[in-house]
């Protein structure tokens, strides 16, 4: 089974074009191996490099050292095994939802003319009336499901999500949640999602990656043993939930002041 | 009850009253049509005598165009009764058709009515209308040799700005050369270097298409360049995670997705390339309907001038309507009233 993912030794900095200004470390020394079909998420506060790792892994961006491997190859430019999902403005404005996946099927040499795949995608999303529609026709939610099954076309190994549903209201964002879990259990790929959200974390992921600012390093790596589908109201969901906020210094049950 | 009753009649009155004022717009046309004829046929000419560069000489002919228009608009307003489609544009158009019939009406009565210009420098419709139908051929001849050197120069200019645009919005070390040249050019009006153009030996045709294409480049250049800088990184980076190639990134992504920003620079190319073509015309391309307006002017043919200045504007016109009807097709996945 493909999806494998191997990050080794990886950091990142980014030098800024004016000289004046200091380099900025995003990511120092990460390691961590994901395994095919996981849904590791990565949770963190604003800053510490998560969609840094991310593009790295992407393709989108090369690492200044270490190295990552995708199912034993050297990732150095994107790839359609590896998808990415981003928060928002990732559809092609100028194309319909129809013409959009086609478009992606394309570029990844695996469009068939008369193939049945676009309809189903579309059918699972929901989206069947709206296959004409271009994107500022469609809410945020219609868009993010558009762009997921948009990368889902291409059926990467591994699909990468930064804040896939961080742009919607509380309510689309649960729906399309447990669409993103069906998604995953039908097709067993690997996901790797960024989120700001812990109750989303828990609720999706098999494992939850910390990351701590300022130092773009991994402190923790948390299991969820949970089966699916999940309750939200559980006991074992809220103390993992309160487990997660501790690591992320944000659970003060102790401390009577707020930290202003 | 009484209430609801008392309510209903004055809404079915006010509907009323609605639609008839709407339908009195509508007729405004013909009505206004009527009234030129009238006064064009009835009222006494007070314009001044005869001078020896232009007879002053009214037929029917005015009067014949402008029945033509009432006609139309009378045809009109009869399918419009029918047809929900042909009222709303009526409805839509009606007051703006008035208004120009309202300045033909006041032009014809400012200048034989009332003759408050001086001639000949200022003909009557009737004199501009027989000028153009007595001339129709050169006419036409001047304004196919115009539109050839307007589309030719503006098809190769729009191309290099858009070559030229796209390249500087996608490459850093391009843009570094390619701005601040646009900029510079797009500082300095056209007509600047039209001087040292007509030292150039390529000819008079090869030198107007020049100016146009140079003309139309350099807005176009700059806001296609905007355009490109301007579209989302995770447009373009989803793109890139579909493993899309270099030239597909280019033809299929920056262009479309900056089509906004280049319809805006073609817009206003149209604008340099419609400037540029009257001084080429009239600087030296011994052809063209510029051409045949300085010619005109020179032989003292008031009329004549004033009826190649009425299919110049025409043209024009007509020309940016098309830009605009492309634009708006093209633009069709774009929401907003600017289009
Ligand atoms: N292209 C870039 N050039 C310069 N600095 C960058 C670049 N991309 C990211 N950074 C810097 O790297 C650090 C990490 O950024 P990153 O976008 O990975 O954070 P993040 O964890 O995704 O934050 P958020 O949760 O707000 O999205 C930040 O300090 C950011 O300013
Ligand atoms: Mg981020």
């Amino acid at each position: 089974m493909n999806g494998k993912i191997e990050i080794k030794n990886v950091s990142k900095t980014f030098i800024p074009v004016e000289t004046d200004k200091r380099p900025v470390h995003a990511l120092g020394l990460i390691n961590l191996v994901i395994e095919p079909g996981e849904f590791v998420c990565i949770v963190g506060t604003s800053g510490c490099g998560k969609s840094t790792l991310l593009r790295l892994i992407a393709g989108l961006e090369k690492p200044n050292g270490g190295e990552i491997f995708c199912d034993g190859e050297l990732v150095d430019k994107p790839s359609p095994q590896r998808g990415m999902v981003f928060q928002e403005h990732s559809l092609f404005d100028w194309l319909n939802v129809r013409k959009n996946i086609v478009f992606a099927l394309k570029a990844a040499k695996k469009y068939k003319k008369h193939d049945t795949l676009i309809d189903t995608l579309l059918q699972k999303a929901d989206l069947v009336e709206f296959a004409n529609s271009y994107a500022y026709q469609l809410s945020g939610g219609m868009r993010q499901r558009a762009a997921l099954i948009r990368s889902l076309a291409v059926s990467p190994d591994i699909l990468l999500l930064d804040e896939p549903l961080g742009a919607l209201d509380s309510f689309t964002r649960m729906s399309l949640q447990d669409y993103i879990i069906q998604l995953w259990r039908e097709r067993k790929n690997t996901m790797l999602m960024i989120t700001h959200d812990v109750d989303e974390a828990v609720y999706l992921a098999n494992r939850i990656v910390v990351m701590k600012p300022h130092a773009g390093k991994i402190t923790q790596i948390v299991d969820i043993p949970m089966p699916y589908p999940r309750n939200r109201g559980s006991s074992e969901f809220a103390s993992l939930r309160t487990k997660l906020l501790k690591h992320l210094d944000f659970a003060k049950e102790d401390e009577q002041d707020y930290n202003l | 009850m009484k209430n609801v009753l008392n309510k209903f009649k004055a809404n079915a009155k006010k509907l009323n009253v609605k639609s008839v004022i709407n339908a009195v717009i509508r007729a405004l046309p013909i009505v206004v049509c009527a009234l030129i004829i009238a006064v064009y046929l009835g009222a006494p000419n007070k314009i001044l005598p005869p001078t020896p560069f232009a007879v002053i000489e009214f037929t029917n002919t005015w009067a014949g165009f402008i029945g033509a228009f009432a006609l139309f608009f009378f045809v009109w307003n009869i399918i419009a009764l029918f047809f929900e489609r042909a009222r709303k544009r009526l409805q839509k158009g009606a007051p703006i058709y008035t208004v120009i019939f309202v300045l033909f009406l006041l032009y014809d009565v400012a200048v034989l009515k009332l003759a408050i210009f001086p001639q000949p420098f200022f003909p009557w419709p009737d004199a501009i209308l027989r000028a153009m139908i007595s001339d129709s051929s050169m006419l036409l001849k001047s304004l196919g040799h115009s539109l050839s050197i307007l589309l030719i120069g503006y098809i190769i200019g729009g191309g290099l700005g858009i070559v030229l645009g796209v390249s500087a919005g996608l490459m850093a070390r391009a843009r570094q050369f390619i701005r601040p040249f646009a900029r510079f050019f797009s500082s300095v009006p056209i007509v600047t270097w039209v001087p040292i153009m007509v030292f150039i030996p390529i000819g008079f045709y090869l030198r107007a298409v020049f100016l146009i294409a140079l003309g139309v480049s350099v807005p176009v250049t700059l806001m296609t360049m905007n355009g490109v800088l301007a579209i989302p990184k995770s447009t373009i980076e989803a793109a890139r995670t579909f493993g899309i190639g270099k030239a597909a990134m280019i033809y299929k992504v920056a262009v479309p997705a900056s089509a906004p920003s280049i319809f805006n620079g073609l817009a206003a190319g149209m604008g340099v390339a419609c400037t540029a073509l009257i001084i080429a015309e009239m600087m030296g391309v011994p052809a063209g309907i510029g051409w045949y307006m300085d010619m005109q002017r020179g032989f003292l043919n008031y009329a004549a001038m004033y009826g190649a200045i009425v299919v110049l504007s025409l043209t024009f016109f007509a020309v940016n309507a098309v830009l605009n009807f492309i634009k708006k097709y093209a633009l069709r996945w774009k929401a907003g009233k600017d289009l």
